[in-house]
């Protein structure tokens, strides 16, 4: 579903992001991408959706190879992974039925279909009895379920999440993780970046270990330790 | 369809987010559309004021009260076979007296003591108009020459070349003016609406993120912008004929009065081509306001 072949990505004022990367997700794995602050994580997950591109080497999503992707194919690609991001807010003004199908309206998606794939997104994250709320009315936890809900709306095959847990107490950020789990189990192959040993640990999936750039450990259960 | 109506709401929740923003951006758009026409408008009321003064550009030969009638008519043939001559008329005694009658139709002791005189009072004359202006001069000339100038007792001839060429010099200076005007207001409004949309731009930063994240096409994601730009361009243009018209419907009888005996109406114009004018205005200022946002997304929507 995912994979990196000798990446390397240098941003233009000289720093090495990431050096000769590489590895391969299969569907419907649970991988999580720890390592320091710094390491190189947000990069790969950017590298994934075409935001930055490799300086070498090959990147290929779901059998194609995105490393030279045209500016005008990029929304293909990013209809077809759910992005939560660190600094992807939920849009203040706006309620959460709104925020939702806001992902929807922005790519031409008829009213009819919006009225039903929202309520259903919903649903998988908990928050039908919340759709008229606006994001200030709501807990961390809550917000963060709203931006996971929004990230489902094109019935991704990958979910990508930066730090889902970041600013979120140990209860609530395992409740996060739980519902990334039922995604999962839905079918879609969820990466997420952490640097949270806790969370790592208690799942016992995949976890990809980058340090300064480097994939330095790549184990089928592992954990992660500072 | 859907999504042709969803850019127009986003681009209408633009303008209307920065409400004050685009109050001012409208006001200026409208300061620009209105010296651009008028620009337009002056070159049209020069012309039309010149047109107007040359068609009452005329010769009046007055022949003398002893010359026969059939003289008169030889002369009036004698002129209409110049090639400077566009018409001839021939007004007889009768219908001179005639004339008179009807323009001090309120004289009733003016009209009392002429009743008394015999109705060859007043002179044969022909009026004479030319095919061109500046072809005066060389039809006096001609007439000057012939066998009919013993018969012509007085010529009145109303050179308004003066005038005509004084009009057409002040046209001239206050069109040229206006377009100085223009220009500076056009620069504005460029710099205006490139920063309203730069303004626009910074407050959606985040939609735009999400947007793009979400996989909304770079087109869907600029379109409302360009409509924004687009939007206020049509109702600059909107406002600008309502004004218009409106002044020029207020000021309608002073003008008119103004040009008393010219038959010249600014409202009649503008009413028979206010097309040309909605159009005008409408893709211009259209066309100015999409450039200039335009250019502020090219640089500052990097999608
Ligand atoms: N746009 C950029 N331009 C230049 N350098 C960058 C840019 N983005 C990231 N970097 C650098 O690349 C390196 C890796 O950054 P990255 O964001 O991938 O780290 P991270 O592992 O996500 O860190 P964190 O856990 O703090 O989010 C860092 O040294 C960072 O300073
Ligand atoms: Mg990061």
């Amino acid at each position: 579903m995912i994979e990196f072949h000798n990446v390397t990505k240098s941003y233009p004022d000289g720093t090495h992001a990431l050096q000769n990367a590489s590895f391969s997700i299969e569907p419907g794995e649970f991988v999580s991408i720890v390592g320091q602050s710094g390491a190189g994580k947000t990069t790969v997950a950017r590298l994934i959706i075409a935001e930055e591109f490799a300086s070498k080497g090959k990147v290929v999503i779901g059998g194609w190879d995105i490393t030279n992707i045209k500016h005008r194919q990029i929304p293909v690609l990013r209809r077809q992974i759910g992005v939560v991001f660190q600094d992807f807010k939920l849009l203040q003004r706006k309620t959460v039925y709104e925020n939702v199908a806001f992902g929807l309206e922005v790519c031409g998606t008829t009213p009819e279909k919006i009225a039903k794939i929202v309520p259903q997104v919903l649903k998988i994250v908990g928050l039908q009895g919340k759709a008229e709320k606006f994001p200030e009315q709501l807990s961390g936890g809550e917000q963060q379920r709203v931006v996971i809900a929004r990230s489902l709306v094109h019935r991704p095959k990958i979910l990508l999440a930066d730090e889902p847990t970041g600013n979120l107490d140990t209860i609530t950020a395992n409740e996060i993780i739980d519902l990334l789990l039922k995604i999962n189990q839905l079918g879609t192959t969820v990466v997420m970046v952490t640097h949270n040993p806790d969370i790592v640990n208690r799942l016992q999936k995949r976890v990809i270990t980058i340090e300064k750039g480097k994939i330095i450990a790549d184990k089928q259960k592992g954990s992660y330790h500072l | 369809m859907s999504s042709i109506i969803r850019t127009i709401r986003f681009a209408a929740q633009h303008v209307w987010r920065n409400l004050w923003l685009s109050v001012v951006t409208l006001f200026l758009l409208v300061l620009t559309t209105i010296s651009m026409t008028l620009v337009v408008g002056l070159n049209i009321v020069g012309g039309q004021i010149i047109t107007a003064i040359e068609q009452k550009v005329e010769i009046d030969l007055y022949f003398y009260q002893y010359v026969p009638e059939q003289d008169v008519l030889d002369a009036q043939e004698f002129v209409r076979g110049l090639p400077e001559t566009q018409s001839v008329q021939y007004t007889s005694p009768q219908d001179a007296l005639k004339e008179f009658k009807e323009s001090h139709a309120d004289d009733t002791a003016l009209l009392a003591s002429l009743s008394e005189l015999d109705d060859s009072v007043l002179p044969a004359s022909i009026t004479i108009k030319a095919t061109e202006i500046s072809s005066y001069p060389a039809i006096l000339e001609s007439i000057k020459n012939s066998p009919y100038q013993e018969f012509v007792d007085r010529t009145d001839y109303s050179d308004n070349s003066e005038m005509i060429s004084r009009i057409e010099e002040l046209t001239r200076i206050a069109n040229q003016s206006a377009l100085v005007i223009s220009t500076i207001f056009l620069i504005i409004s460029i710099i205006v609406i490139f920063n309203t949309l730069r303004i626009t731009i910074y407050n959606y930063r985040e939609e735009i993120g999400i947007m793009k994240l979400v996989g909304a096409t770079n087109s869907f994601i600029r379109l409302p912008f360009v409509l924004e730009g687009a939007l206020l361009g049509a109702l600059a243009a909107g406002i600008t004929l309502i004004l218009g018209y409106g002044l020029l419907f207020l000021t309608d009888d002073s003008v008119r009065a103004f040009f008393e005996g010219y038959n010249f109406s600014l409202f009649a114009y503008a009413k028979t081509y206010w097309y040309y004018f909605f159009f005008g205005e409408m893709i211009g200022a259209i066309v100015l306001s999409v450039v200039s946002s335009m250019i502020a997304i090219t640089r500052y929507l990097k999608v």
